[in-house]
């Protein structure tokens, strides 16, 4: 008998498999759209772009503007599931490219709703890029060149400043989440890309990506200055904390008292904000 | 322990006891239908069913139907599909090794299995994008490798053709399961492509992926080898004595072994490739069933079929309400019920 | 006929079984004595078919054992080993049930009714088979070994049993074999291991006396009652004392250096 009902539910799903049409409704507004979106640059554009009081819920990382993590959460990257985002009754969905799992991706766009993705820009010129078509989206074109107007007068700003200061200190970047769990960034990472902006050498050389700070690699690398996320610093329990982990107690960045702190989002975020922390990134490293 | 005294009644008895857990299931589908991140109520449920044979109802809303009949809907399914496989396996496994504290997790299999799916998904991972129809049978069947691989290695470790050999069966799991977890983690580590999927996945299981393009061949892969097993379930019987016994009483003993492990290695590695390791079930459910209706291979195990469809649903439905929206990873909370089941099984053995 | 001719098995270093030649006939029982290591759990294992013989044939009803598949071998012959254990919580009905697994009686139900009828085991049924005592559960593996064959049919059928009294009393003990001089007339031979003489003298038509490999005697039980034989089989003084009463022979063992100086003194 359980054979029977073996073969029934094997029916059962080949029939179903057919009927997997969705409905269509009518398309709203862009403008009158509930809105989640999923990666802290593409929160901060909209919110610059004016359309931040349609945002009914955001992820994790988007932190800015501030008021953004009092909205519902949806979770966090591969965290984030798709019933959780369309209990929210959203119409518009705006996430970062593979930022959400790839079954999430699929699900929605399953759903008659409007889903876009967007790469995460990885320097200013990708930036303005993203300013652009979220504009357009918007229908809003005259807006975005003016933030980007704005993110060009900054990095000239920038450029000005770095060219009355010829000195190219050296730095490394500390990503953190608690003294166990520790990495330097190397290569082909959104650090490599503001320390160039900001004038700044990698002390880092010689492999890509994010890997795990060994005690022996940093006091090697021997870095003028520590860059850490804010969120970063007090995982390990603030500068006092940071004196306990092996490797950076040793380095001359430490010892010098050279360890800097930023906000996540606005250091790694790439948003219409990255000239201004440039500047200041610039600035701290130059300040003694 | 009900303990029939006549043939005649006992089949009667297995025919009820096989219907009850089937209407078990369809409410707890139902009920599975109706919870969730997204609000949907029952006539929403219903309404959205009947709707693509052609009867509109006016409690027919149409983002609850997308949500029901695309996301909700295809994990219910897998869900019954892989725990219902896991359960099955589970019986089967027991029954092969002689000893009642085997499961797929336990003893290897699972892990071996999620071994070479990520190994799969670094080693091809161009398949995935190019060929979606190849990916969706090569990393099941990539998958049922490693954990052949793992039940063979465990069964020639462990079982012991004369005496019982607990210690060395579980011991022989928990190597291959420590290999195994770190091989994960080593591959994880080094690749970085998400479409890996992460190391929570991996070892705590999620459902959350389940789609009607991966269905199919889920219940395909998983569904013959279960109808296998079932018809096998006279010689897990005669096994249970032994294998010598089993053999005298005219069992081909070693055509039995490999048909069991081939067909408890292909639900794992298939389960697995799709949800990752979730633990426990095969454990609990098998042993549910035996205490409650004896150890009757040919009801334990399509009971125990249904019965971990059942618990997994049940679990998962827990695991996507209790920390709306985000979810619980479902190993958890079959973790949560299983790991306490085993120890009170451990404490019984002793006495 | 079961029959073995020129079976033996040899490892590496040692010859454990001898060339052998044996007949079981349908009707008679033939008991296999001899000392610890003489052989016999081989032999027993060459004729169940647990074990392949590289030399020889064993062939049950003229049919080569290599040849039959495990369902054929089944429905000639069963087996009842030493010691065996069930790991889960089976009744004792359902172990023996266990026994049909093969067959396809006309009346299922009947048979196991009966044969648990023979076994004294009626009242057991429903228990769980780990409840019971040794004695109960070796009386439940023959039930179980029983219904293998006990469905009547018109070729011969052997029932294989290696000491199959090891657990029980004096009254089961004699219980056992009564069953099996039962199965004489339902077309089965029988042969069984047995560790005391004294049964076996009781019981059996025929004997084999096993000693390091090698047959010493192959025979009807009367031939295999002889001192200087049983001596030289198990190392050891007998005595064989006619008892009036019964009119049996009595086999008697003891200490060692009793039995000689009684011998040395009636000399």
């Amino acid at each position: 008998m359980i054979r029977l009902l073996l073969g029934c539910f094997l029916t059962v799903i080949t029939l179903a498999c057919s009927s997997g049409e969705k409905k269509t409704i009518d398309t709203k507004e862009v403008a009158s759209s509930n809105i989640i979106t999923a990666g802290g640059t593409i929160t901060e554009i909209v919110y610059t772009l004016g359309f931040g009081d349609r945002i009914i819920a955001t992820d994790r990382t988007s932190t800015y503007p501030v008021e953004m993590q009092s909205l519902p959460s949806v979770g966090y990257r591969n965290q984030i599931k798709a019933e959780g985002i369309l209990s929210l009754v959203p119409n518009m969905i705006l996430a970062e490219e593979d930022y959400l799992s790839e079954d999430v991706v699929n699900q929605l766009k399953l759903m008659d709703l409007e889903v876009h993705f967007f790469k995460k820009p990885e320097n200013p010129e990708e930036t303005k890029a993203l300013v652009t078509e979220l504009a357009t989206l918007f229908e809003v074109p005259e807006i975005g060149k003016e933030i980007n107007d704005g993110i060009a007068n900054d990095l000239k700003v920038l450029d000005d400043y770095l060219s009355q200061h010829a000195k190219r200190p050296s730095a490394a970047f500390v990503m953190a989440r608690g003294p166990e769990t520790l990495f330097v960034a190397g290569e082909k990472t959104f650090a490599e890309t503001i320390f160039n902006l900001a004038g700044i050498s990698m002390a880092a050389q010689g492999f890509k990506d994010f890997v795990p700070l060994t005690p022996e690699s940093l006091v090697t690398m021997s870095p003028e200055y520590l860059v850490l996320f804010d969120s970063g610093l007090e995982s390990l329990g603030g500068l006092v904390g940071l004196a306990n982990i092996q490797g950076i107690k040793e380095s001359k960045a430490f010892q010098e008292d050279q360890v800097l702190g930023f906000d996540g989002h606005y250091l790694s975020g790439m948003g219409p904000r990255v000239g201004q922390v440039a500047l200041e990134l610039a600035k701290a490293v130059r300040n003694k | 322990m009900i303990a029939p005294t006549l043939t005649f009644s006992k089949q009667r008895l297995s025919q009820w006891v096989l219907v009850s857990l089937g209407a078990i299931l369809v409410g707890v589908l139902l009920l599975s239908l109706t919870k969730g991140a997204y609000p949907i109520s029952l006539s929403q449920v219903i309404a959205a069913l009947v709707e693509p044979l052609g009867y509109h109802l006016e409690a027919f809303e149409v983002m609850s139907a997308n949500v029901l009949l695309q996301i909700r809907l295809p994990r219910i399914l897998l869900a019954v599909l892989v725990g219902g496989g896991l359960g099955i396996a589970g019986a089967a496994m027991q029954g092969l090794f002689r000893n009642p504290l085997v499961e797929p997790g336990l003893i290897g299999v699972s892990s071996g299995s999620a071994l070479f799916a990520v190994v799969f998904l670094v080693v091809f991972p161009g398949i995935a994008s190019s060929f979606p129809i190849l990916e969706r049978v090569s990393l099941p069947l990539f998958s049922f490798l490693g954990g052949l691989i793992s039940v063979f290695a465990v069964y020639h470790l462990g079982a012991n053709k004369e005496s019982e050999n607990t210690a060395t069966i579980i011991l022989a799991g928990v190597a291959i399961n420590a290999l195994a977890g770190a091989l994960i983690g080593l591959t994880l580590f080094y690749a970085d492509d998400t479409a890996l999927r992460s190391f929570t996945f991996w070892s705590l299981g999620d459902l959350s992926g389940a789609s009607w393009n991966k269905l199919p061949i889920a219940a395909g892969l998983i569904c013959i080898p279960s109808i296998v097993l079932l018809r096998g379930s006279k010689n897990l019987n005669a096994l249970a004595l032994g294998e010598k016994e089993a053999f005298y009483m005219g069992v081909n003993v070693n055509r039995t072994k490999v048909i069991l492990l081939v067909s408890t290695a292909l639900i794992v590695g298939v389960a697995v490739s799709l949800t990752g390791m979730i633990g426990f079930v095969g454990l609990i459910v098998p042993h549910l069933m035996r205490i409650s209706f004896g150890a009757d291979h040919r009801l334990v195990l399509p009971g125990s079929f249904l019965l971990g469809a059942i618990l997994l649903n049940f679990s998962d439905l827990l695991a996507r309400t209790i920390a709306i929206p985000a979810e619980m990873p479902i190993g958890v909370i079959t973790s949560l019920l299983g790991a306490p089941f085993f120890m009170g099984l451990i404490y019984n053995l002793k006495k | 006929m079961l029959t073995a001719s020129n079976i033996q098995f040899r490892t590496r270093n040692r010859t454990i079984l001898d060339s052998t030649n044996l007949e079981v006939a349908s009707g008679q029982i033939i008991a296999i004595l001899g000392p610890n290591g003489a052989g016999k759990t081989t032999l027993f294992k060459l004729l169940s078919g647990e074990s392949a013989c590289s030399c020889g044939v064993v062939s049950y009803n003229g049919m080569n054992i290599s040849k039959l598949k495990a369902k054929e071998l089944a429905e000639v012959r069963a087996v009842m080993s030493q010691h065996s254990s069930v790991n889960f919580p089976f009744t004792v009905r359902e172990v023996v049930e266990l026994g049909l697994i093969s067959i396809q009686p006309a009346n299922s139900k009947k048979i196991i009714d009966e044969v648990m009828a023979l076994a004294q085991i009626e009242h057991l049924q429903g228990q769980e088979y780990y409840q019971l005592s040794g004695g109960e559960k070796q009386r439940v593996q023959l039930s179980r070994v029983l219904a293998q064959v006990w469905e009547r049919k018109p070729y011969s059928r052997y029932v294989l049993l290696d000491e199959p009294t090891s657990s029980l009393d004096i009254a089961q003990q004699h219980a056992v074999l009564e069953i099996l001089l039962q199965l004489k007339s339902r077309n089965i031979g029988v042969l069984v291991i047995l560790h005391d003489l004294n049964l076996a003298a009781q019981y059996a038509d025929n004997i084999l006396l096993l000693k390091s490999g090698k047959i010493c005697y192959c025979g009807p039980m009367k031939g295999g009652m002889d001192e200087c034989l049983l001596e030289t089989v198990f190392d050891h003084p007998i005595r064989l004392i006619h008892c009036a009463i019964t009119n049996q022979l009595i086999v008697h063992s003891s200490n060692k250096s009793k039995m000689y100086f009684s011998t040395r003194m009636m000399q």
